[in-house]
């Protein structure tokens, strides 16, 4: 594999990833992906959450599972930070706190993967029983 | 802030919540006049001029989430730490241009960090903005655009799944080789494809 190391390289790539993306279309419409938001503000970026980010985008790629990472603002759980909303399809969307690269592994194996919850979950809907 | 690539990563998330289509950042590692200097601007809908005097104050923001700002305040911290300066200016409907220096050899001045991530993410997540990227050393310059990106690309989209990687390989290999200041040199390419 050779490095890519001009935008003539980048050029002559194409193909191979022609042939990804073709794969990619053929699958499925962005809903039926995994979708994980990764909060990016002052307070989140301060915690390591681009590391955090750059590991579900290297992982997800090389795991090969079909996902969308996307940034946020902040989503105001400072104390918790870096947060990850994790949306499976078919599933409600599900906030994790503290999510560091282990943490992050442990969400893409047991949550995405398995469909097993991990700690960590920071709750959003609070519904009250009157 | 541990480096300044977060620093970066933090001030171009500002621009993107003022709805910047085009940003610049620049990086100049001076050694002759000792100087580390890093240039963002941007197109966004600007800083009214009573709010850009708060800019620096820990606890202003105009967010609704929480109570303190802390971006620009700590940057600004950082800078004047290691004998360096902070100037912010503000076009409303314009855009942002804010220029922070440190003085390249200071003690305090934190380290540059992982630019290849910080640029990698910023380029590959913000497909819709473009982002102009030049870094010069003593020993060259290197540009790189997301349009520059994209043309090359043709047809493929910059923000799926394989094109971060070839992206942040070449973000790597030319910094390495201006020898510019950056912690991790992204070689694992071992199993990309």
């Amino acid at each position: 594999m050779t490095r890519v190391k001009n935008l003539d390289d980048l050029r002559k790539m194409r193909d191979q990833l022609q042939s990804k993306t073709n794969l990619r279309d053929k699958s499925e419409k962005p809903e039926d992906m995994v979708q994980i938001k990764v909060a990016m503000a002052t307070c989140c970026i301060a915690s390591g959450s681009r590391d955090t980010m750059n590991f579900f985008v290297d992982e997800l790629e090389k795991r090969n599972i079909e996902a969308i990472v996307t940034q946020t603002g902040c989503m105001g759980y400072c104390y918790a930070e870096p947060t990850v909303e994790v949306t499976v399809p078919e599933k409600e969307p599900i906030i994790f706190g503290n999510v560091d690269t282990p943490k992050a592994d442990e969400i893409i194996e047991k949550y995405i993967k398995g469909g097993e919850m991990v700690d960590g979950i920071i709750p959003v809907n609070y519904q009250k029983i009157d | 802030m541990k480096d300044l690539g977060l620093h970066i990563y933090d001030v171009v998330q500002n621009s993107i919540r003022a709805e910047a289509s085009e940003i610049g950042i620049s990086i100049n590692e001076d050694t002759i006049s000792n100087m580390y200097s890093i240039q963002i601007q941007d197109n966004g809908k600007g800083i009214e001029p009573k709010k850009l005097n708060h800019v620096t104050d820990a606890f202003y923001t105009t967010r609704k989430t929480r109570k303190v700002g802390l971006g620009l305040p700590l940057l600004k911290q950082n800078a004047e730490l290691s004998n360096g300066q902070f100037e912010i200016k503000s076009t409303l409907n314009k855009g942002t241009w804010l220029t922070v220096t440190f003085e390249l050899d200071h003690l305090d001045r934190p380290y540059a960090g992982d630019l290849v991530t910080t640029f990698g993410l910023l380029i590959t997540t913000n497909p819709e903005i473009n982002i102009n990227y030049s870094h010069k050393t003593t020993y060259g310059e290197f540009h790189l655009s997301t349009k520059n990106i994209t043309d090359a690309l043709g047809n493929i989209t910059i923000n799926q799944p394989g094109v971060i990687t070839m992206i942040k390989e070449l973000i790597a290999y030319n910094l390495e080789k201006i020898k510019a200041e950056t912690t991790k040199i992204y070689s694992d390419s071992s199993n990309v494809i």
